[in-house]
C-alpha cells in the first residue's frame, strides 16, 4: 500500500517535471534573419563572400550577428525592418547567382532541438504570413483530356476507314457530363458495331453507350475520372511545393483538403504579391520548327514580340516537360537576358536529331500562358480562359544542338528569372482558383501574441485572487495547480506540434475558468462534509472521491462540444478546438491527481504532529 | 437546511417564462436575422493601421472617390486602426480570386494606392462566397452533432428522461443566446459560432453536475420519496458550487472581453451571455422537464 502511494506520487512528479521541461523551448523567440546560399545548390560558400557581405553591412551601419550553418550564411538582424533593408542591400550586391531570403528563425539552441524539444507552432495570426485555400479546376483539365481522346478516336476511325459523322451533343448529356462527351453517327449498324469494338479495344478506360441504332456516345469512364482527379491534385501539390521552395519560406504548409482543394500556408512571408505571382503562373515553353510549306493546313500562325506573323509547325520538338534545369543570366555574346536550359536524355536526343537534319532552317521558341479571367455577364460570374501564345525567339540552326543551350529574347532579367523558375518547377496541371486568402503582417502577429499573453496573465491573477479569498490555503493550492495546468497544456501543444492561434488563446482562457471548476467541486464537497460533522481527514478523502465522477461527466460533455467544433473551418477555429480539448485533459490531471497530492503535502506540513480537528476551507 | 430555497415551486413559472421568451426570441430572429460576419458571407476585409489618428469619413471619402462606394468603413479598436469591408459582390473581388496576378492588379496594392499613405500597414482577409456558405452549413452540423453526442452520453450515464431534460435545456440556451446576439447586433462570425459551441459544452457541464447530485440523492431514499423535494435538495446542495464556478468563468470571460482585443470580442460577449443563461437552465429547465416526464427513483436505480 505504501509503495503504491509512493509510486503514484513519483509518477505525478515525473509527469509534471517532464511537462515543465517540454514547455521551455517556447521561451525562445524567433529572430529575423537573412539566409544567403548559392542559388539552387548546396555548395560551400566562399570565405571571401562572408567578408564581403559583412563589409557592406558594416558600411551601411547595420548591427547584426552572423552564423555559418549547413552551407548557408545567416545574418541575424534586430528587427524585421532592418531585416528587409539588409536583404535588399545584400540582394543588390550579390546578384542572382545567390539566393537571398528573409526568414524568421527560432532561437532555440541546436542541442535542444536535436533531442526533440520544439516550441509550439504559431498560427498565421500570431506569426504573420499568408494563407491560401485553393480550388483546383478539374473541369477544364478533364475537358482537355476528353478533347484529346476525341482527336485520337477520330484518327483511329479514319485509319480503319470507318466513316462517321461527329454530331452536336444533345443537351441531356451536356448537363450530366460537364467535361464533355463525343457523339458519333454511322452509316449503318455494321459500321457502328465495328467502331464499338475498335473503341472498346483501344480505349478501354472510356465509357461507350449506344444511342439509337446508329449512334454511339463516348465519355470518360468514372474510374478514369477519379484517377485523373487524384493525379491532377497530386501533380498540382507537387508543383506548388516546388514553387514554394523557390520562394524560400521556412515551414511552409501545402496539403490537400478534400477532393479538389489545396491549402497553402506561407508563414513569415514578407512579399505577398510576389508569392502569388510565383504560385499562380501557368506559363510554359515549346520548341517548334518554322513551317516552310505554306500550303500545310495544319500549321498555325503565331506572332512574335515585334508583331510579325510567323507560321510554325504543329508538332513540338521539345516541351517544358523535358527541361531538367533552367537558370537565368546574361548571355555573353549578346549581353541580353537569357535562360540557360538543360534537357533530359529523351529531349536531348530529339533536339539532336532535329537539329542535325535541319541545319540552316529556323527554330522558334513558343511561350504560352493560360490566363483565367472572371467576367460578369448578365449578372452571372463566368470564367473566361484565354491562352496567350507568343514567339519569344527565332534562330537559325547553325549546328547540331545538344543537352544544354540557351534562349534569348526575354524582355528583362526579371522575366528571364521567372521563366527559369517556372521551367524548373513545372507547370500546373489545371487552373487554380483562390477560395480563401488571409494575410497577416509580421508586426500584427507579434502584437497579437503580446496581447494574448497579457490577457492570460490577467486572467490567472483575477481567478487567483478569487480562489484564495474563498478557499484560503486550499485556494492557493488550486492556483498553483492551475499554473502547472497551463504549462502542461503548452508542453502538450509543443510536443504534438499543434498550432496555437488567437482563438486558441481564448480557448486557454476558457480552460482557466473551467479548470478551476474541478477544484471548486472538490472543495465545496469537502465543505459540505465538514458541515455535517465528518472529521477533516475523512472529509478530504470523500471530497476528492465523490467529486471524481462528477468531474469526469462534466468534462467529457465539454469535450464532446469541443470535438464537434474540431470539424469546422480551416485554421484559427481548429486551433481553438485543439487547445480546449487538450486543456480539458490537462485540467483533469492537475485538478484531481496533482491537487490531491498537494493537499496531502499541505496537511502533512500543517498538521504533522497535532491532531487535525478543523481546517479552514 | 439553512438557506433552503424551494426552487421547484417556481418551476411552472420558469417553464412558461422560458417558453415565452423562446418564442419571442425566435420571432426576433425571423425578422432581424443575424449580422453575419465575413466568415459566412464571403468578401474582403482590410485592416489598416495608420501612424496617426484617422477619421472614418476621411477613409470613406477616399474609397468613394475611387468607385468603392459600397465599402463599409469603421474603427477597429483604436482610432489609428481602420477596418474596411467589401461585400462579396464587388467587381474588384472578382480579380482577387485569380491566382495569377500578372495582368490583374492585386487588391492590396489597389487599396494602398487609394488610401494614399505609404506609412500604413495593412492586412487582408479574403473569402470566396462558397466557403462562407459551406462554413454556415458545417457550423449548423457541428451544433447538431454536439447536441446529439451529449444526448447519447447523458442517456448512457443517467437515463433518458434526464437526457431529454439536458437537451431541452441546451436548446433553450442556444436559442436565447442566439436571440441576444441578434438583438445586440453582435457580429456573427466563426468565433461567435465557436463561443456558442463552448456555451453548449459549459451549460451541459453545469447541468450534469446538478443531475449527478440528483442521482446520488435518489440513491439514499426509498422509491416514494417526493421527487420535487429531492430535486430541490440537490439543487440547493450544488448551488454554492454552481454560483462559484459560473462566477469564476464569468470573471475570466470579462477579462477576455476587456483586454482580449477585437478578434475575440464577440467570443467573450457570447460566452458571458451563455454562462448566465446556462446557469439558469441548469437549475430550472433540465430537472423540470424530467419531472414533467415523470422521473422517479426506478428510472435511475431499476430494481431487478
Amino acid at each position: 500500500m505504501v509503495n503504491y502511494e509512493l509510486f503514484k506520487k513519483l509518477l505525478v512528479l515525473v509527469i509534471t517535471i517532464t511537462g515543465l521541461l517540454l514547455a521551455i523551448p517556447n521561451i525562445f523567440s524567433e529572430e529575423p534573419v537573412v539566409q544567403i546560399s548559392i542559388a539552387r545548390s548546396n555548395d560551400k560558400l566562399e570565405d571571401k563572400l562572408q567578408k564581403q557581405v559583412t563589409n557592406i553591412l558594416n558600411e551601411a551601419n547595420f548591427s547584426f550577428r552572423q552564423k555559418y550553418k549547413n552551407n548557408r550564411l545567416l545574418i541575424y538582424f534586430h528587427d524585421t525592418e532592418e531585416q528587409i533593408r539588409g536583404a535588399d542591400i545584400i540582394k543588390a550586391y550579390l546578384g542572382s547567382q545567390y539566393t537571398v531570403v528573409p526568414n524568421l528563425v527560432s532561437s532555440i539552441p541546436d542541442w535542444l532541438q536535436n533531442i526533440g524539444f520544439h516550441a509550439m507552432r504559431l498560427g498565421l495570426d500570431l506569426r504573420g504570413g499568408v494563407h491560401f485555400l485553393l480550388q483546383v479546376d478539374m473541369n477544364t483539365a478533364l475537358k482537355k483530356l476528353e478533347d484529346s481522346y476525341e482527336e485520337d478516336i477520330k484518327i483511329r476511325l479514319r485509319k480503319d476507314q470507318i466513316h462517321y459523322i461527329n454530331k452536336q451533343l444533345i443537351s441531356d448529356y451536356i448537363s450530366e457530363h460537364s467535361y464533355g462527351a463525343m457523339q458519333i453517327a454511322f452509316d449503318n449498324k455494321n459500321e457502328k458495331d465495328k467502331a464499338y469494338d475498335l473503341i472498346s479495344k483501344n480505349f478501354g478506360q472510356l465509357e461507350i453507350k449506344e444511342y439509337g441504332d446508329l449512334e454511339l456516345i463516348v465519355l470518360l469512364g468514372k474510374r478514369l475520372v477519379d484517377e485523373k482527379k487524384k493525379a491532377f491534385l497530386q501533380h498540382n501539390i507537387t508543383i506548388l511545393r516546388n514553387r514554394v521552395n523557390e520562394i524560400g519560406v521556412s515551414e511552409p504548409i501545402i496539403q490537400r483538403e478534400g477532393e479538389d482543394r489545396i491549402i497553402v500556408q506561407l508563414p513569415g512571408i514578407q512579399d505577398i504579391n510576389r508569392a502569388k505571382e510565383i504560385l499562380g503562373a501557368t506559363a510554359t515553353l515549346e520548341f517548334r520548327m518554322v513551317e516552310e510549306d505554306i500550303k500545310n493546313n495544319f500549321s498555325k500562325t503565331y506572332k512574335d514580340q515585334h508583331g510579325n506573323s510567323i507560321i510554325l509547325k504543329n508538332s513540338s520538338i521539345v516541351t517544358g516537360n523535358s527541361i531538367v534545369d533552367a537558370t537565368s543570366g546574361i548571355d555573353q555574346h549578346s549581353n541580353k537576358p537569357a535562360v540557360f536550359i538543360s534537357l533530359d536524355d529523351l529531349g536531348a536526343k530529339k533536339i539532336e536529331e532535329i537539329t542535325k537534319n535541319n541545319i540552316g532552317k529556323y527554330m522558334a521558341v513558343l511561350f504560352s500562358e493560360t490566363k483565367t479571367e472572371k467576367i460578369i455577364l448578365n449578372g452571372i460570374s463566368q470564367r473566361n480562359v484565354s491562352h496567350i501564345e507568343e514567339i519569344i525567339s527565332i534562330a537559325i540552326i547553325r549546328d547540331q544542338l545538344g543537352k544544354d543551350f540557351q534562349i534569348t529574347g526575354l524582355r528583362s532579367l526579371r522575366e528571364a528569372h521567372d521563366l527559369a523558375l517556372l521551367l524548373r518547377a513545372g507547370s500546373l496541371a489545371t487552373p487554380v482558383e483562390i477560395l480563401e486568402e488571409r494575410t497577416v503582417g509580421p508586426t500584427a502577429g507579434r502584437v497579437n501574441i503580446l496581447q494574448g499573453v497579457r490577457v492570460s496573465i490577467i486572467s490567472i491573477i483575477v481567478v487567483a485572487i478569487f480562489m484564495v479569498a474563498r478557499y484560503k490555503k486550499f485556494g492557493l493550492i488550486s492556483v498553483f495547480a492551475l499554473i502547472i495546468n497551463i504549462i502542461l497544456l503548452i508542453s502538450v501543444l509543443s510536443m504534438l506540434q499543434a498550432t496555437l492561434t488567437l482563438p486558441g488563446i481564448a480557448g486557454i482562457i476558457l480552460t482557466i475558468g473551467m479548470a478551476v471548476d474541478s477544484n471548486v467541486l472538490i472543495y465545496e464537497r469537502i465543505r459540505e462534509e465538514l458541515k455535517i460533522g465528518v472529521n477533516p481527514n475523512k472529509a478530504i478523502v470523500i471530497g476528492f472521491n465523490r467529486a471524481f465522477n462528477t468531474i469526469l461527466d462534466a468534462n467529457i460533455t465539454t469535450l464532446i462540444a469541443a470535438l464537434a467544433l474540431f470539424t469546422l473551418g480551416t485554421g484559427p477555429i481548429k486551433g481553438f478546438a485543439v487547445t480546449l480539448s487538450i486543456g480539458i485533459g490537462t485540467s483533469m490531471f492537475t485538478s484531481i491527481t496533482l491537487s490531491r497530492m498537494l493537499v496531502d503535502i499541505l496537511i502533512n506540513v500543517l498538521y504533522s504532529n497535532k491532531k487535525m480537528l478543523k481546517i479552514s476551507i | 437546511m439553512r438557506n433552503y430555497h424551494d426552487f421547484m415551486k417556481w418551476r411552472r413559472l420558469a417553464i412558461n417564462y422560458s417558453f415565452i421568451s423562446g418564442i419571442f426570441v425566435m420571432i426576433i430572429l425571423y425578422f432581424q436575422g443575424f449580422n453575419l460576419g465575413m466568415d459566412f458571407t464571403g468578401g474582403l476585409a482590410i485592416e489598416a493601421h495608420y501612424n496617426r489618428n484617422v477619421s472614418v469619413n476621411e477613409v470613406r471619402d477616399l474609397l468613394v472617390k475611387n468607385k468603392l462606394s459600397n465599402a463599409q468603413v469603421q474603427h477597429f479598436g483604436t482610432s489609428q486602426d481602420i477596418l474596411i469591408k467589401l461585400p462579396p459582390k464587388s467587381s474588384i473581388l472578382q480579380e482577387q480570386a485569380i491566382l495569377n496576378t500578372k495582368l490583374n492588379t492585386n487588391i492590396n496594392e489597389k487599396i494602398l494606392e487609394i488610401l494614399k499613405n505609404p506609412d500604413i500597414t495593412i492586412q487582408t482577409s479574403f473569402l470566396g462566397p462558397q466557403i462562407g456558405a459551406e462554413l454556415l452549413e458545417q457550423g449548423s452540423l457541428a451544433i447538431f452533432v454536439a447536441i446529439f453526442g451529449i444526448f447519447i452520453y447523458v442517456m448512457l450515464r443517467f437515463e433518458w428522461k434526464l437526457a431529454v431534460g439536458a437537451v431541452i435545456a441546451t436548446i433553450h440556451d442556444i436559442i436565447i443566446t442566439a436571440g441576444m446576439i441578434s438583438i445586440f447586433n453582435i457580429e456573427f462570425n466563426l468565433t461567435t459560432l465557436a463561443a456558442i459551441l463552448a456555451v453548449i459544452g459549459y451549460s451541459v457541464n453545469d447541468t450534469v453536475v446538478v443531475l449527478d447530485r440528483i442521482r446520488e440523492n435518489f440513491h439514499k431514499v426509498d422509491n416514494n420519496y417526493a421527487i420535487l423535494k429531492i430535486i430541490n435538495i440537490s439543487i440547493n446542495e450544488t448551488l454554492s458550487r454552481t454560483i462559484t464556478t459560473s462566477f469564476v468563468t464569468l470573471l475570466s470571460m470579462i477579462v477576455l472581453f476587456l483586454f482580449g482585443g477585437q478578434v475575440v470580442n464577440n467570443f467573450a460577449i457570447t460566452m458571458i451571455i451563455g454562462i448566465i443563461v446556462g446557469t439558469y437552465s441548469s437549475i430550472y429547465i433540465a430537472s423540470s422537464v424530467a419531472v414533467y416526464l415523470g422521473l422517479c427513483k426506478e428510472n435511475l436505480y431499476p430494481t431487478n
